[in-house]
């Protein structure tokens, strides 16, 4: 859609500014932060579209190339006292979040993704019900309607969360949500899933049949939200019932709604694990859980494809072996960039934030973080991504542009 | 006309808007996509390729910018780097660098065009909507009405 070159004799006058064509406004404007982008709305009619254009927002995220680490800590186990921060990796500065919504919260809201910018939040008390979305950086939010899957025909058992972007289009943004509920022996489902839509708007449920089917005697555990990895949510399953012994990891993928059950290796009891994406592939961080102390080692082991068997089966291998206890790392809490393993260490006042790099192994600490009872963290990219699709008229601003340099 | 050196390096002659004429190696000029499918069409046997949007003054400068970046290859790009940073600096004014954006965005070349236009980001990224309207010479359309709405509506980029 980029226009044609316009010639213009521009020759001789060097003193006067010149007027840039659209795409060098673009370009330029591109590179500036969200701030100075809001204020620049301000400058006139043309330059307030292009801003809020959806080809503009999509250039503007492709130049944001050092995300941020956004923290959620709570002070206290029921959470009521609460904050959001960014931590800077690379300049170590922490600055707190304000949080514009406070007015929607019972309780302490829990982050349900974090993706380009948008972040989705659910605050509601139980069973996950109400969510918004909330763009920090353009300081804008908006509360969803209300999910279809409810109790009314059979009290819920488990709900876990899951948002990223679809890659299978150019603007949207998915919320997932799946129910498990408590089973009889009748035909009701036990296995339920929803998706809302950012760029339709409203909550949609994915066939039951097929739910159940590739769900089978699977469930996800209570509150967990989905990893994004390759266009897919993955979260952490187990057989439910007599085999409950054996881990699953359980994944959506974002473009075609398609749920897979993916078997893990058989690990130790002693073992905790976490799934992440590391690297371009689905992985799994294995640690000692806190009851297993002779266990001091943190494994990653990432799916591959297997081609000596045809390219369709998969397998799980070993890619990295840490050792915590002489590195003095602790457990993962999440994953920077795909490539640095956050993790934390210790517990109430002494406890850290590190960053350790398993490529390189080089490790950056962060100390006192609070005798904070939990933290959670996410990959953050300043955006200017709305918390709602809006129907803008590119092709009338394109026109719009145009016009005002001539 | 294409003339050959002893390093059996093709020459080209560009032409500016104002009939400077500028003899450089076919490989830093290619470096501009423009040039680039000028000579491809065979625009270069016929003489010099005018360039009627660049002047002789902002030609020479493209120019000095093309010959280190073509001959760049093994060198550090730590030094490329500084040597860039100078390059915006010594045209340091808006006006001289605005040429130099208009000159890269015609010559087609991506990496002066990254350059220049970073450096017009950082310069404006501070400004007022009243200071960039000035420097670049755009019209206020908003009524006194719509303008206090669209203020009001960001007022926080303000604080």
């Amino acid at each position: 859609m980029r226009s044609k070159r316009k010639s213009r004799d521009n020759s001789s006058s060097t003193m006067a500014p010149q007027k840039f064509p659209h795409d060098t406004i673009a370009d330029i404007l591109s590179r500036l932060p969200v701030k100075t982008l809001t204020r620049f709305k301000s400058v006139s009619k043309p330059f307030s579209s292009l801003i809020k254009a959806p080809l503009f927002v999509s250039s503007h995220l492709r130049r944001a190339t050092s995300p941020l680490l956004l923290r959620r800590c709570c002070h206290n186990v029921t959470g009521p006292s609460f904050s959001f921060s960014f931590l800077d990796v690379d300049t170590r500065q922490l600055t707190p979040v304000e949080i514009p919504f406070t007015g929607y919260l019972i309780r302490y809201p829990k982050i349900v993704g974090s993706c380009n910018g948008l972040l989705c939040v659910d605050v509601s008390p139980c069973y996950a019900t109400g969510f918004l979305f909330w763009n920090i950086a353009t300081q804008e939010f908006r509360s969803l309607p209300k999910p279809e899957l409810s109790n009314q025909n059979r009290p819920i058992w488990m709900v876990a969360t899951g948002f990223g972007s679809n890659p299978g289009a150019d603007h949207d943004y998915k919320l997932v949500r799946i129910v498990s509920y408590c089973s009889k022996a009748d035909n009701f489902p036990a296995v339920r899933a929803e998706v809302f839509s950012w760029s339709t708007g409203s909550w949609r449920v994915i066939d039951d049949e097929t739910v159940g089917e590739r769900m089978g005697s699977c469930v996800i555990s209570e509150g967990q939200k989905g990893v994004v990895v390759n266009g897919a949510l993955h979260w952490l399953g187990s057989a439910a019932g007599k085999r409950a012994d054996h881990a699953y990891v359980v994944s959506f993928d974002l473009g075609t709604e398609e749920i897979e059950v993916i078997k893990t290796p058989n690990f130790t009891a002693a073992a905790a694990m976490k799934v992440i994406g590391f690297k371009g592939s689905l992985a799994l961080a294995v640690y000692p859980n806190g009851l297993a102390r002779q266990m001091d080692k943190l494994e990653l082991w990432v799916l591959e494809e297997d081609y000596a068997f045809g390219g369709d089966k998969r397998n799980w291998a070993v890619s990295r072996t840490i050792n915590t206890h002489s590195n003095g790392l602790g457990y993962p809490v999440g994953v920077l960039n795909e490539s640095t393993l956050v993790m934390r260490k210790g517990e109430g006042h002494y406890s850290q934030l590190l960053c350790f790099n398993p490529t390189e192994e080089s490790c950056k600490r962060f100390h006192a973080i609070g005798p904070d009872s939990s933290c959670e963290v996410y990959s953050y990219v300043e955006s200017l991504v709305p918390v709602e699709a809006g129907g803008e008229h590119e092709v009338l601003e394109q026109q719009q542009l145009e016009e005002e340099e001539d | 006309m294409s003339i050959t050196t002893e390093n059996n390096e093709k020459m080209i002659t560009l032409m500016s808007s104002d009939g400077e004429e500028f003899v450089v190696e076919e490989a830093v000029a290619a470096q501009s996509q423009t040039i680039k499918h000028l000579i491809e069409d065979g625009c270069s046997t016929e003489g010099s390729i005018p360039l009627p949007n660049v002047t002789g003054r902002v030609l020479s400068e493209v120019i000095q910018y093309c010959k280190k970046h073509s001959s760049s290859d093994d060198k550090e790009e730590k030094e490329l780097e500084a040597w860039d940073a100078e390059f915006v600096k010594a045209a340091d004014d808006h006006v001289a660098l605005t040429d130099l954006m208009m000159a890269a965005n015609f010559l087609d070349i991506k990496g002066l065009l990254d350059l220049v236009a970073q450096t017009l980001a950082n310069m404006i990224t501070g400004k007022s909507p009243e200071e960039v309207r000035r420097m670049w010479n755009i019209k206020n359309d908003f009524t006194p009405e719509e303008a206090e709405k669209v203020r009001k509506e960001n007022q926080w980029a303000f604080e």
